[in-house]
């Protein structure tokens, strides 16, 4: 028997917001301070005091010192903004190309989506830290590399993400009406389907920029990310290891950057898709 | 389509993905620019110190050779030997993944046994507190950095409890050593494992419950708890096994970090190492074998797949 599904107006107003609102929140405060820290920083995040080393949180700044005695803070800030650029650019390029990809696949189907899926497969087999270190040995570490081996990563989840989007929307009635009246493959995807896809993907990327983060902080972690002295979460989480015990915050404090920042980035997801597909109800 | 044709066009699907990756990580590693002689003596070497050594790596072979040698030696067994390390690169990478093995292996038990029954708690009755704080929970959990976890671990559990040591691997001569010095990290590792899996296990439960099989075996007089564990836990774990094969290549990378953190011995560790010293050779067998270890699971993952669910034989 068939049901019809519909959304009545009160039921989508009703619809929790809580994860649109603390996801918008804490992202726009993740990007105001990326951006700031640009401009201005409580103290230079590179400048060293050997003086103040190790100092703890509120002794030295907000977030303590590390052992050169720069404000850790500070390298936060400016941390914030090497991560972000680089999950962003990354995400961009993934998502144009596996969008790309993906509405071709179920624009022509048959061999040109199995080559399509499959060479899906195939990036999909190189976590990006495998990928990052290839790349790395044939390019040298930096943002290049991560910018490369995220991207990389991001395009498989893009492909599939969009292929099974627009596989849908090409099955609706409107798509298969421009059809009849003599619209192109090309035309019904410029037209049609991409404008009708732009939600999941952007659910998609929401979320994928947040994964993006996670992997930067590995890379930085391992030295595969922004060189020295540009700030990288994950590098500052790799020189907090040797001063485990004597400055803790030096480790406690990095983390919970990234933990907020993604956590926003994902809240922010779930809540565009609550919007977007009200029924998918990912609010507990 | 019947069934047998079905498992071969995915075994056949399987095979031609492998070669895939295979030509892939032989085109990044042996064709583009800088090759491995020029790589291991620096760009200071005489040119016929370099066509010496290119001679002696095989590097002036027609690349399809070279692409030859490489996955025939595979098939033996015969990797090459690392220039860092003089020894065998296969050695070297069964070596290697006496660690790596076990520790992804924990990491996924651990995930599978509290991500899905926290799952299954949350699910079957949503919308109440439980299921807040496991949801809630989640949410944290995948937020969390793998090997940010394990330094967390390593702060509580060593430096301040003094229960577990903070790293190293003694070996599988006192097995019950072993396991412990893998315990941390298989636990840093399962951390956002767990975390998805409670998120699509609920989702899944969710979904079963509103099935009209299961509203069946309830009006047959079913308890609650019968009809969860027996009808609804089963058909909810066809989605959650095809997130642990998706979830997989997040355990090699993340295994990659957490050895690193917990300085293990493993192949992600070997993986860095060797890319520190430059060792084109042993970063390509063990990028081929990570590869070939994601499109594996997804392979059985499939294949499962199949088997769980008799509509998609079908499909």
């Amino acid at each position: 028997m068939m049901t019809a599904v519909t959304m009545s107006p009160s039921r989508f107003a009703k619809a929790p917001r809580t994860n649109l609102i603390a996801g918008v929140a804490i992202t726009s405060l993740l990007v105001a301070i990326a951006v700031v820290s640009n401009f201005w920083t409580p103290a230079s995040p590179s400048k060293m005091n050997i003086l103040s080393k190790l100092k703890a949180p509120l002794a030295s700044g907000l977030a303590g010192t590390d052992a050169f005695g720069r404000d850790i803070f500070s390298m936060l800030m400016l941390g914030a903004s090497n991560s972000l650029s680089i999950a962003l650019t990354a995400v961009f390029f993934g998502m144009v190309a596996g969008v790309a990809l993906g509405t071709i696949a179920a624009a022509m189907r048959g061999l040109v989506e199995e080559v399509i899926m499959r060479i899906a497969d195939v990036i999909f087999a190189f976590p990006a830290l495998i990928s990052a270190i290839m790349v790395a040995a044939l390019i040298g570490p930096g943002r290049l590399t991560a910018i490369i081996s995220i991207a990389l990563f991001a395009v498989p989840v893009f492909v599939r993400v969009s292929r099974g989007a627009a596989l849908r929307i090409r099955s609706l009635d409107y798509c298969l009406a421009a059809k009849v009246s003599g619209k192109n493959r090309f035309r019904i995807t410029t037209d049609h389907v991409l404008p009708n896809i732009a939600g999941a993907v952007l659910v998609q990327a929401t979320t994928q920029v947040g994964l993006a983060m996670i992997v930067e902080a590995g890379l930085g972690f391992l030295g595969l990310s922004v060189p020295p002295p540009a700030p990288s979460w994950g590098r500052m989480l790799s020189e907090a290891q040797t001063y485990l015990t004597q400055a803790p915050w030096m480790a406690i404090a990095p983390g919970l950057a990234i933990l907020i920042a993604v956590l926003g980035l994902n809240l922010l997801g779930d809540g565009l898709r609550d919007l977007f597909d009200p029924r998918s109800g990912s609010d507990a | 389509m019947t069934i047998y044709r079905r498992y071969l066009k995915r075994s056949a699907s399987f095979i031609l993905t492998l070669f895939a990756a295979s030509v892939v990580i032989f085109l990044v590693m042996d064709l583009l620019p800088g090759n491995a002689a020029e790589i291991l003596l620096g760009t200071s070497a005489r040119q016929d110190t370099i066509a010496a050594m290119r001679s002696q790596l095989g590097l002036d072979l027609p690349a399809y050779l070279r692409y030859l040698n490489w996955i025939g030696g595979v098939f033996v067994g015969d990797l090459g030997t690392s220039a860092s390390y003089r020894v065998p690169v296969s050695g070297l990478i069964t070596e290697r993944l006496a660690v790596t093995l076990p520790l992804a292996i924990m990491a996924l038990a651990i995930a599978v046994v509290v991500g899905v029954t926290l799952g299954v708690v949350a699910g079957a009755r949503p919308r109440k507190a439980t299921d807040r704080c496991v949801s809630l929970a989640a949410q944290i959990g995948i937020a969390v950095p793998d090997f940010w976890f394990g330094i967390l671990l390593i702060l509580l559990f060593s430096s301040t409890l003094h229960w577990f040591s903070a790293g190293g691997f003694p070996g599988w001569s006192d097995p019950f050593a072993a396991l412990k010095a893998l315990m941390l990290p298989a636990v840093a590792l399962a951390l956002p494992q767990a975390a998805v899996l409670v998120r699509v296990t609920r989702s899944a439960v969710m979904d079963v419950k509103g099935e009209d099989f299961v509203r069946t075996a309830r009006a047959k007089g079913l308890t609650g708890q019968r009809v969860l564990w027996r009808h609804v836990v089963r058909n909810a774990l066809v989605p959650v096994v095809t997130i642990i094969g998706l979830q997989f290549s997040f355990l090699i990378a993340g295994a990659v970090l957490v050895e690193n953190v917990f300085s293990l011995p493993g192949l992600g560790r070997l993986a860095y190492q060797s890319l520190a010293q430059r060792d084109l050779i042993v970063i390509r067998n063990v990028a081929l074998f990570f590869a070939g270890m994601v499109i594996a699971v997804n392979f059985l993952v499939d294949l499962a797949y199949l088997w769980l669910d008799p509509r998609m034989r079908a499909a």
